[in-house]
């Protein structure tokens, strides 16, 4: 019988509390004893990772020349707080804070890593790290996205102190408050790197303009140019979807035109193109039809989003009619579509924006039990289709006709 | 929620003091959950601790302000999903498929909503037992059907919980259920004939 069916189990064991307390003992214990830096190296191989994590601590307590290098090895560890610990401990390291390995640790498959890189990114305030904390804006982890709002708006709070000496340049204020460290702090934003003896070859007038690089500019003017050629490129792609080239064909054969919005947004992104072809929104339900497909129209691997978002101008109902249904793989497409629950649009709108984020594709080859690794990418669509005030029971599927039945 | 706040900001001021009143308030919410996931009493205790010595130091290295902010239970539960995760993936190496792929994605035309696994779900009397079965379902299905039958946390908290978009949630719950129908269908069928042996 599985410990869990036993009915009595309904509390903790009274273990649980004395073990956590002895292990907690041992981890505030490490960090009072007394111990050299090569015992605090040592300890980084220690099997406890809460002693691997106290020796990085300790070792945050010693000279940034000797502490660095194993500092650096324990950003690698496999167990996450202690690369947590490592990345906290190193952003308290001034002029030797090695930014670059800092800005890595965004990428680190742990949400609980990526948080605290954020949140020592933010505390630190340099500008040149600033676009990687926006990045992280958009992290699948709500903790990393919140972190990064906080971390802006440290950034923010950094900006104004200099902003608030207009006359002084910010390697001015720079050189005023950390006169020991000047050169390096200005090579430090100037590579946004390491200290390492490479990156202070490079000599800069500190008195000059150029000596600090001018914030990053918010927002960059698109050419008029560029405009004028996306417009004709969007023009063409919309004549060409009314004429059918392509996969407009698939529409035409079998849209209804009084129920389902022709759409034809397409993105490709990982090789995988996703082409939303039409919509239908009512009280009831929203379905969303899709085709995916490759460039060479591979006959032998689907491709179905796994991981995504939907949102409407409107809230959606909360319920868990949900489903994704699809064709069989026909010249190397695949139709789908989705069945998702109704958005609430008020009774004036006869209108529904909607936009789809697909962050994840899963591969799959038909008929054969081989597991294909997934796609991560974006492929984002948004929309505006007719909301229609009924509901529907007598919907048509989009690709046979046939009754959608829920 | 006011006494949440309270823990939040003696969390803030005094981590050392303030992390016991924590591990005493959350212990047995985690420890069930983790006992839902796991199956086993060692692994469930061992997961609860590891994922409250991780909280420790973690709170220890968040500032003060993000101490205050957190939003405590869902937090505790995310350490612990991540410590369970972890737990699985050195002590077993499971193989674990991703998905059902040969189920096709649910891409069954033919299969369209007449089961509701919903209701049968609820109709269930024996929750243990679906405990049981719930798993024996791919990671992806038994996390998300855990938290929203047992633990009755909302689809947005899942999200969170997860980091997965709401259309994510529902669709691995839908998916998930069917499974599980699925299997008792097989399991039924299974009793069935051996019950005519």
């Amino acid at each position: 019988m599985e410990d869990a069916n036993r009915p009595e189990i309904m509390q903790a064991p009274p273990s649980l509390l004395p073990k956590l307390e002895a292990r907690l003992h041992n981890y505030r214990t490490y960090l009072t004893e007394t111990k050299t830096l090569q015992d605090h190296i040592a300890m980084l191989q220690h099997p406890a990772w809460e002693i691997r994590s106290a020796a990085v601590e300790a070792l945050g307590r010693y000279d940034p020349d000797t502490a660095l290098e194993p500092l650096l090895e324990a950003l690698s560890d496999e167990n996450n707080i202690v690369r947590l610990t490592a990345i906290s401990t190193l952003g308290h390291m001034d002029a030797h804070i090695p930014v670059d390995r800092l800005q890595r640790c965004l990428n680190d498959h742990d949400w609980q890593v990526r948080e605290i890189a954020v949140l020592t990114l933010g505390r630190l305030g340099l500008p040149q790290t600033r676009q990687y904390v926006e990045t992280a804006r958009s992290d699948n982890s709500y903790e990393v996205r919140t972190a990064a709002d906080r971390a802006l708006q440290e950034y923010d709070r950094h900006h104004h102190q200099y902003s608030a000496t207009p006359d002084e340049t910010i390697g001015q204020t720079l050189r005023r408050t950390t006169p020991h460290n000047r050169t390096e702090r200005i090579s430090l934003f100037m590579n946004g790197t390491q200290l390492s003896p490479a990156s202070t070859d490079q000599q800069v007038d500190l008195n000059s303009q150029e000596a600090v690089p001018a914030l990053p500019a918010r927002k960059r003017r698109m050419p008029l140019r560029l405009l004028l050629v996306a417009a004709t490129a969007i023009l063409l792609l919309a004549v060409l979807s009314a004429a059918g080239v392509e996969y407009g064909w698939w529409n035409a054969a079998f849209g209804n035109p009084n129920l389902y919005q022709t759409v034809q947004q397409r993105q490709t992104d990982q090789g995988v193109t996703v082409v939303v072809t039409k919509v239908y929104a009512d009280e009831g339900r929203t379905v969303i039809a899709y085709d995916t497909y490759v460039a060479n129209h591979d006959q032998n691997r689907q491709f179905f989003p796994d991981h995504y978002d939907v949102q409407g101008s409107a809230p959606q109902k909360q319920e868990p009619l949900n489903g994704v249904f699809g064709d069989g793989l026909k010249q190397g497409v695949t139709h789908f579509y989705m069945v998702l629950p109704a958005f609430q649009v008020p009774a004036g709108q006869n209108t529904v924006t909607i936009t789809w984020d697909i962050g994840r594709m899963i591969v799959s080859q038909p008929g054969k039990n081989v597991n294909e690794p997934e796609l991560e990418g974006h492929w984002h669509f948004s929309f505006t289709v007719p909301f229609h005030h009924t509901n529907n029971r007598q919907l048509p599927d989009p690709i046979h006709g046939e009754l959608i039945s829920h | 929620m006011d006494d949440e706040q309270t823990l939040l900001d003696a969390l803030a001021e005094d981590l050392d003091h303030a992390f016991w009143q924590l591990a005493t308030t959350y212990q047995d919410r985690l420890y069930i959950f983790a006992l839902r996931l796991t199956g086993s009493i060692q692994d469930a205790e061992d997961s609860v601790q590891e994922a409250l010595l991780g909280a420790y130091i973690t709170l220890s290295h968040y500032p003060a302000a993000r101490r205050r902010t957190l939003k405590l239970r869902p937090w505790l539960y995310k350490l612990l999903l991540n410590v369970v995760r972890n737990h699985r993936r050195h002590k077993y190496l499971l193989a674990m498929p991703l998905d059902l792929r040969d189920d096709g994605q649910a891409l069954d035309l033919a299969d369209t909503h007449k089961n509701e696994p919903e209701r049968f779900f609820e109709q269930m009397e024996n929750q243990q037992e679906m405990a049981k079965l719930v798993r024996t379902l791919p990671e992806q299905y038994q996390i998300v059907i855990t938290c929203y039958y047992f633990e009755d946390l909302s689809y947005q908290e899942i999200s969170e919980l997860l980091d997965l978009p709401l259309g994510t949630v529902k669709s691995r719950l839908h998916r998930g259920l069917k499974v599980l129908h699925q299997t008792i269908q097989a399991q039924n069928r299974r009793s069935n004939t051996y019950g005519r042996r």
